[in-house]
């Protein structure tokens, strides 16, 4: 088992890259496929954006970022002290309309659950906990 | 990122990242550029990485060509854009073909 790796950031967007960074240089040292790293780097990123647009109403919003690979399972946890919100709630944008039908939106948390093979959701101590596994291969 | 325009055709190179930060010059680069086109080509070629802002900008565009009656596609996705845009029904909302 790996140790976890943890990143303290503020939530704003702007952290983006310092947070992918982060949580790649950890799948890289477990030799992660491509494909594999850039569907944790944007599930990564709705998960963060998320935070940084929303759980902080009045700014100065802080973020936590916990990474370690067991048995070839990458684990990522997003802690925030913001208002709480679990994203598992969110109902599911149907896609299977046309077009001109389906709404623009809605597709990050969507995207999240679709393509990690877990999520978890937990407000704990005051604070939201996110958690995304996905298999290395 | 780049665009060609052939009569009432365009053809726009998306490259590298469409994320949040990127997805808002995307977006006004391929608004600013659709005025009479019946015919839009996104050719990802170059693109790596694209997350739910850069999607919501296709799907803006596929409304748009759609109410126009016009012509819609996707070209070149790798493997693992093509992966999202399956996943998130962008497959079956306009032809979306993979890197050969």
């Amino acid at each position: 088992m790996s140790v976890e790796k943890v990143l303290k950031v503020a939530a704003d967007t702007e952290k983006l890259y310092e947070v992918q960074g982060f949580v790649d240089a950890e799948l890289e040292a477990h030799d992660c496929p491509m494909k594999t790293q850039m569907l944790i780097d944007v599930s990564l990123e709705e998960l963060f954006v998320n935070i940084a647009h929303y759980a902080y109403p009045e700014g100065n919003g802080w973020a936590e970022i916990r990474v370690g690979v067991t048995d070839g399972v990458a684990s990522i946890t997003l802690i925030d002290g913001g208002i709480p919100y679990d994203p598992l709630k969110k109902p599911d944008p149907d896609i299977t309309l046309a077009a001109e039908d389906r709404q623009i939106g809605g597709l990050g948390i969507y995207m999240v659950k679709k393509k990690m093979d877990e999520m978890t959701y937990e407000h704990r101590d005051g604070k939201n906990v996110l958690t995304i596994r996905k298999k290395l291969c | 990122m780049k665009m060609q325009r052939d009569g009432d055709k365009l053809t726009v190179f998306a490259q590298g990242r469409i994320d949040t930060n990127s997805a808002p010059e995307f977006a006004s680069q391929v608004e600013g550029a659709l005025d009479g086109v019946m015919d839009l080509t996104f050719d990802f070629s170059e693109l790596e990485y694209i997350s739910s802002s850069g999607l919501r900008v296709l799907m803006i565009a596929i409304k748009e060509m759609r109410r126009r009656r016009g012509e819609v596609r996707i070209t070149n996705a790798s493997e693992g854009v093509y992966d999202i845009l399956e996943s998130t029904g962008f497959t079956g909302a306009c032809d979306v073909e993979m890197k050969a």
